[in-house]
């Protein structure tokens, strides 16, 4: 077990140390110069050559990247180009707003697909089944650009039900704990503001959450069906459990592992694709800050924001196997000599 | 397909199941649902009605990238410094230099020297006096920093303080549109910013703070989403009827900006798609088309190119359908361009060559040339309509006259990096220009002066002797009609050898409720609100 997370770990640090090499060669192939960039568009030849040796860009590029990777391992990102500030200060403002959008839509996706996929797996091959499957469909094949315009108009536009865009409506604040704004209306115990917040939330939490639910109800419906045919819930039923008993506490359990995979990965996909979605409905965020960073130029913004959403991707997944051996007690006895699990390797698993 | 045995338990208990499942799933949603329903206030505007009338609230699509005005050369942020700051001048009607901090201003006989008066009533956000002490500071800084607005006033030597209210600024050389580039230095708190300079002049610490005299403080951004501010009740240029708070948005979607209006979340919103603005205005809203100094160019490449021979470039300015471009792609929110310079800048000559649409001309001087089979290549930024829509036309217009484009799409930092070397730079290659004030040295100076070729604005290489002396010596001279004379015969110059293909002047809509009044476009600061000079009503 402890061997088992160590070798997670060290994987982990490699897969990071690769993505910032690739990151970092990214930018340098990147069109655009970050000097001209800073400088101003009205800028001389002198002024541009200037900024250059303040910014360093006019090392070598292996002494850029040594420099680049020192700092990294100090935990500074750099300075943005443009805000002056540390990469990772703004990260750090920024990420708590995406993380609250990131798990609204995670609840809205855990909440309708696994029903969803329960569902169509109880009745599966009846029409229930066929539509529980369409509507899961339509979901993922909508653009995600397209779904969120729509739900504005039909439902701040039209039926004026939500607010638009934005995190609180105006005239409504709340005091900066934590950074997400529905937690710290909670928080200050401010309801009316909770309540406004969690409003803004509904619509952009359901576009991003929308080509999520497919994936999640199709694996919930395959398990389900293979469990639902196994031997020990026949057993279960034997012995005169109620159906909801069986279906939820036997059943359910074992058909969540594969998917409780497919939603840790998800994890780091929404956190990918709020990009889209946070500059829609004009929330502030990770991703709205990763494209103005591609649009100036700010290369540390750039790189910083890649390895953040990296970085959560394999927190992520190093959950996603704590999941597992929780759910799954055949994966933590190990055969005593060699330390290999004894059940197939997690690999496989996810396969 | 498998059927789960039937046994005599489950049919009862299966629909006890489902009902369980659906039971929770709707527990769940009223739950939801319910805490939802304790924000009394929805969108729109309701809810502290009297606060929201006294906001002014206005839309816009790109963030800022700091609040530090010395990058105020960039639209968002120049957007952001107007309400928090002042400057020394500012441009009135038509282009004229009208006193703000500044009430005095003299040049000297050789036009090195500037002797400033500043008003005695000015104070920052934090109580203290503006003085010539400020004044120096800010410049002194932009001189340092060399970014930015520092592009604006190269000239700048040094500053030296006479008293409080009086100032001598030194310039490197005579330079005359350094009085109109003030009015893009935004003036700085020099003992707020010098207490919090830390090892970059304060640049990290202004990114986010505000250190000016401005009629609005600034009060709090959220990054993407807004920036706040609130009115500064001791500014020394009093209020009548302006907002109490202002509130700038970042609504990168025109459609979302469009809905934003429509529901009342936002008063002003300035990048509304075109096909919307008939509807607004039918609906109540006011949808302003303003005269800008911006043109749209495609610049040729003057080197090592087919286009270097100037029947090619003659034969192709009278190829394109300047027509079909304003009344199909600007729907009618613009004027024909005549020569390089918009009709709105200071010493614009209406008498210039402007070739129309003539197909019969332009394959006439083809032939007379003896050039046929030409392929072309041409570059384009993705960032508006009307680009994209110009660069098809354009492309289609001249096929009929023989002549073959290859369109490619880059974004701006590609362009810039294309421009780099003569052997990258594309025999056309579409681009605006947006002077950063009415002064004609923005223009001709920046964009036809060869000490700008691969370096700068000059992109198709455009170099002429006469014209780089022409722009560099009305640098030089301080009278208004003697400066003229040099720059309209820079005009006429630049026209005779074909240079650009002026697509047009478009102009600046801008959609607003109705009740607002003083909104006005200003061609010195495009892109922008002026919020002082709005009244709310």
């Amino acid at each position: 077990m402890a061997r088992f997370l160590l070798r997670r770990l060290v994987t982990s640090v490699v897969v990071l140390a690769g993505l910032a090499v690739v990151t970092f060669l990214m930018t340098q192939v990147l069109p655009g110069d970050p000097a001209r960039t800073a400088a101003g568009r009205n800028a001389t030849a002198e002024q541009v050559a200037q900024v250059r040796i303040q910014l360093g860009l006019d090392q070598p590029l292996w002494q850029q990247f040594t420099g680049y990777l020192d700092r990294l391992l100090h935990g500074d990102l750099g300075i943005s180009v443009f805000t002056q500030r540390p990469v990772l200060d703004d990260i750090t403002a920024m990420l708590p707003s995406s993380v609250e959008l990131v798990l609204a839509a995670m609840a809205i996706n855990i909440v309708v697909a696994v029903p969803l996929g329960v569902y169509a797996a109880y009745r599966r091959g009846r029409p229930a089944d066929i539509a529980a499957r369409l509507i899961a469909l339509l979901g993922a094949a909508v653009p995600v650009f397209w779904l969120g315009l729509m739900l504005q108009l039909v439902f701040a536009a039209q039926l004026k039900l939500l607010p638009l865009t934005g995190q609180l409506a105006f005239g409504q604040a709340v005091p900066k704990i934590t950074g997400m704004t529905s937690l710290d209306a909670l928080l200050s115990g401010n309801l009316p503001a909770l309540g406004d917040a969690l409003q803004h939330l509904v619509l952009p939490a359901l576009t991003l959450a929308a080509s999520f639910v497919a994936v999640v109800a199709r694996t919930v419906r395959s398990s389900m069906i293979t469990t639902l045919d196994s031997d020990y819930i026949t057993l279960a039923r034997a012995t005169g459990a109620s159906e909801l008993r069986v279906v939820v506490r036997h059943g359910l359990r074992n058909a969540m592992v594969p998917a409780s995979t497919i939603l840790g990965m998800q994890l780091g996909w929404m956190l990918g694709s709020t990009v889209l979605v946070e500059s829609i409905f004009g929330r502030t965020g990770i991703g709205a800050q990763a494209v103005s960073a591609v649009l100036q130029s700010d290369l540390y913004t750039v790189i910083g924001t890649v390895l953040v959403i990296g970085v959560v991707f394999v927190v992520a997944n190093i959950a996603v196997d704590l999941v597992q051996l929780w759910l799954n007690p055949r994966l933590r006895r190990t055969k005593r000599r060699t330390g290999e699990p004894a059940a197939p390797a997690l690999a496989e698993v996810k396969a | 397909m498998h059927q789960p045995p039937a046994t005599p338990v489950t049919a009862p208990a299966r629909r006890r199941g489902r009902r369980g499942t659906l039971g929770l799933t709707s527990v769940m949603l009223v739950g939801a649902l319910a805490l939802a329903a304790c924000g009394q206030s929805t969108s729109g505007a309701s809810g502290g009605s009297d606060v929201r009338k006294q906001t002014l609230i206005i839309a816009e699509n790109e963030p800022p990238a700091t609040f530090d005005p010395v990058q105020a050369d960039n639209s968002t942020v120049d957007e952001v410094s107007i309400p928090a700051y002042d400057t020394l001048v500012k441009y009135g009607k038509g282009g004229v230099i009208a006193p703000a901090v500044a009430t005095e201003w003299t040049f000297a006989k050789d036009g090195k020297t500037i002797d400033l008066t500043l008003r005695g009533d000015v104070t920052f956000h934090d109580g203290t006096k503006l003085t010539a002490t400020d004044v120096k500071y800010t410049l002194d800084r932009i001189g340092k920093l060399q970014m930015g607005v520092a592009s604006l006033v190269t000239a700048y030597d040094s500053a030296e303080i006479v008293d409080d209210t009086h100032l001598k600024i030194k310039l490197k050389q005579s330079y005359a549109p350094f009085l109109g580039a003030l009015s893009r230095v935004y003036l700085l708190n020099s003992k707020l910013v010098q207490a919090n300079a830390g090892s970059d002049d304060g640049r990290q610490w202004l990114a986010a703070n505000d250190a000016g005299s401005g009629p609005y403080k600034l009060t709090g951004y959220t990054p993407n989403q807004e920036a706040k501010f609130t009115r500064n009740d001791g500014y020394w240029g009093g209020f009548t009827g302006q907002a109490k708070d202002v509130v700038i948005r970042y609504l990168p979607q025109a459609a979302t900006q469009k809905t934003a209006l429509s529901n009342g979340d936002v008063d002003i919103a300035m990048d509304v798609d075109p096909n919307d603005w008939a509807g607004l205005e039918s609906g109540g809203y006011v949808v302003d088309k303003a005269d800008t100094n911006v043109q749209l160019y495609v610049f040729f490449k003057m080197k090592d190119s087919p286009v270097a021979d100037k029947a090619l470039r003659e034969a192709i300015t009278y190829a394109y359908d300047y027509d079909q471009h304003q009344s199909a792609i600007l729907k009618g929110a613009g004027k024909k361009a005549a020569g390089v310079l918009a009709s709105t800048m200071v010493c614009a000559d209406p008498t210039v060559a402007q070739p129309g649409y003539d197909l019969q001309k332009a394959k006439s001087i083809l032939a007379a040339a003896g050039l046929k089979d030409v392929t072309l290549t041409m570059s384009y930024l993705k960032a508006t309509a009307e680009m994209e829509q110009a660069a098809t036309l354009l492309q289609s217009d001249l096929a009929k006259i023989g002549v073959k484009v290859e369109l490619s799409a880059v974004t701006y930092p590609q362009y810039v990096e294309m421009l780099k070397s003569n052997g990258t730079t594309p025999d056309l290659g579409m681009i605006y220009g947006f002077p950063p004030n009415p002064d004609p040295d923005s223009v001709l100076h920046l964009q036809f002066d060869s000490v700008f070729i691969n370096n700068g604005q000059n992109s198709g290489g455009y170099d002429n002797p006469k014209v780089d002396k022409l722009v560099e010596d009305a640098q030089k001279l301080t009278d208004e009609d003697a400066r003229c004379a040099l720059y309209k015969e820079a005009q006429q110059t630049i026209a005779a050898d074909s240079a650009s293909i002026n697509m047009s002047n478009p102009q600046y809509v801008t959609v607003y409720r109705k009740g607002l009044t003083g909104y006005a476009y200003d061609p010195a600061h495009h892109q922008t609100v002026d919020v002082y000079q709005v009244q709310v009503g």
